[in-house]
């Protein structure tokens, strides 16, 4: 595959000349316009820009062309149009709506203008929106002088962005989850199971947990299909109706039910709260559709199909005592484990790879890590990790927090876990299984179910901590490589290699 | 992946971005994923009673890159 190719985004104060944008003049233009505007009009450019399936953040070059001329008056099109061929810089991307989208939101509840969704921005004013709303997308970097504070700033930094151009097809992150309920939690030996899940979610949500998988399945649907009919000569339509569903037999109660669990409307707002970054999107997370006259509109395909996950977790998470959440959290952390070791049970070419869950030394009870992949004489000792950060750490952008975060959840826990298996393993005493007596290399990994596993920056702290604790006297007559870190996302878009490839 | 580690031992990259073999978007070839994804086309053409125009469209649709 081509190398990543980074780019950088067209922002309004460099196209116009003019000074940079501050989110409290962003906020003021927003609040000429009925929200209702603002927000559908996210809807359709979503959808028009093609945003969604397949990871596609960035339009194709031939949609970005067909668009300019539309949400750019015609005296900044030229301009546009040179920054876009001539100088590189992009001109549209899915942050942008987001980030519109979530500061149309951030308005005052008691917004002066009616809400009469065909008042908002003419169609040659969307360009300067998203430009700006790009633009505010900014946080200025900080100069860190030691290297290791220097990685976890990087992370800090780029944490947001790389949720913004993620690399992952939100369908597959939805499959996942849904593999997790339907293949994974079945597997997992009933007494290891502490919670009755269908229990729990059924205390927050009025259905099952397959009727809610269904819903935001069908839910997709209707979005792809937009996307998949949307002809750039026919206005945009977007719109989610119950009518859609006429041809099935749920009745309307049910279907109000779950517009209710997936949507807002703006009589029903929460007070907006003031972000934890650029980068905070959390209420779109958990409130992906704009409910307006009965009918919804997706903001995000990414949330959308992300929803089924943040329902099952993250909102029964907040519907338990305190002293029930660590434990429901550890409940997903071995369900995350077993998916992994299912993964290459499933994928993975077993004359390459031999797979040992699970492994533990043979005179104790103690665990080596969470999984071995045996490729010849390399041993890959897995340490599959749930390592959730929080919000208020992944969008501070403050590398002070996000090292605590990293140390707390991925040094001691994960390279601290794997060094003491690496150490015992060179030491070559009586209580090594058999199978990894032979080895010459092994390969440390930490994957995350968290995106931070695969962010800039985190590979080369958590290596750094490893390496500065191993000495080579410990392991003498193996090779031990650097710690790889890498997200699930990762390990699923690699997988495709290892029916014919050896993992090392 | 080893050559990657040894080119880049400090691994600043991301995975994606430092070995070759991953691609972005559709995760290819992930049979069992798109069985999965066919049963609940199935199931959810049941569940919810979906008559024939729905039908079409939710069992035409087939995970991207699955071949």
């Amino acid at each position: 595959m081509p190398p990543a190719k980074m780019m950088v985004w067209m922002t309004w104060s460099e196209l116009t000349d003019s000074p940079r944008v501050t989110k409290e003049e962003f906020q003021a233009q927003l609040a000429k316009y009925p929200k209702t505007s603002i927000l559908i009009a996210c809807t359709k450019l979503s959808v028009g820009l093609g945003y969604g399936p397949d990871a596609c953040t960035v339009p194709p070059d031939s949609v970005a062309d067909d668009h300019i001329p539309i949400v750019f008056p015609p005296s900044l099109v030229p301009d546009v149009n040179r920054w876009f061929h001539k100088e590189g810089r992009i001109p549209f991307f899915n942050g942008q709506l987001r980030y519109l989208a979530a500061e149309t939101l951030r308005l005052q509840s008691l917004h002066p203008v009616p809400e009469i969704p065909e008042n908002g921005p003419e169609n040659g004013q969307f360009g300067e929106l998203l430009l700006k709303s790009g633009e505010l997308l900014y946080k200025k970097h900080v100069v860190v002088e030691d290297e290791l504070d220097g990685y976890a700033n990087i992370a800090a930094e780029f944490l947001p962005i790389y949720e913004i151009a993620s690399p992952t097809d939100p369908l597959f992150s939805f499959m996942r989850f849904y593999i997790w309920l339907m293949k994974i939690i079945p597997r997992i030996p009933t007494n290891l199971l502490k919670f009755d899940l269908e229990a729990e979610f059924q205390k927050v949500f009025s259905f099952t947990t397959v009727t809610y998988s269904e819903f935001i399945a069908a839910f997709a649907l209707h979005a792809l299909q937009e996307r998949q009919t949307q002809t750039f000569d026919k206005p945009i339509d977007a719109t989610l109706r119950k009518s859609w569903f006429k041809t099935t037999s749920i009745p309307e109660t049910t279907l109000e039910q779950m517009f209710e669990t997936v949507s807002f409307s703006l009589d029903s707002m929460p007070d907006p709260k003031d972000t934890l970054g650029y980068g905070d999107f959390e209420f779109l997370k958990d409130r992906p559709y704009f409910l307006f006259k009965d009918e919804m509109y997706m903001l995000d395909y990414e949330f959308a199909l992300g929803k089924l996950e943040s329902a099952v977790i993250w909102r029964v998470l907040r519907n338990l005592p305190n002293e029930r959440k660590e434990p429901w959290l550890s409940y997903w952390g071995l369900v995350f484990e077993e998916y992994v070791t299912w993964m290459f049970e499933t994928y993975a070419a077993p004359v390459l790879h031999k797979v040992y869950p699970n492994p533990k030394y043979t005179s104790t009870a103690d665990q080596i890590c969470d999984q071995i992949i045996i490729c010849g004489d390399t041993a890959v000792l897995i340490e599959a990790k749930l390592a959730t950060c929080t919000a208020a750490d992944r969008y501070s952008g403050d590398y002070e927090k996000v090292k605590v975060y990293l140390e707390d959840k991925l040094v001691t826990k994960g390279a601290g876990q794997l060094l003491n298996a690496v150490r015992r393993l060179g030491a070559k005493g009586a209580d090594v299984p058999d199978y990894l007596k032979s080895i010459k290399k092994i390969i440390p990994v930490i994957i995350t179910r968290d995106d931070v596993g695969g962010c800039w920056g985190v590979n080369a702290y958590l290596n750094k901590r490893f390496k500065a604790q191993l000495s080579t006297k410990s392991h003498k007559g193996i090779v031990v490589t650097p710690l790889v870190s890498m997200n699930v996302s990762c390990l699923e878009r690699m997988m495709w290699v290892l029916p014919r490839e050896g993992l090392r | 992946m080893e050559e990657s580690i040894e080119a880049d031992p400090t691994l600043r990259q991301p995975f994606d971005a430092a070995v070759k073999y991953v691609q972005q978007g559709a995760a290819p070839k992930l049979h069992a994923h798109v069985e999965a994804y066919k049963e609940l086309a199935a199931h959810l053409i049941t569940d919810f009673g979906m008559k024939e125009d729905r039908e079409k469209s939710g069992t035409d649709r087939t995970l991207p890159n699955s071949d």
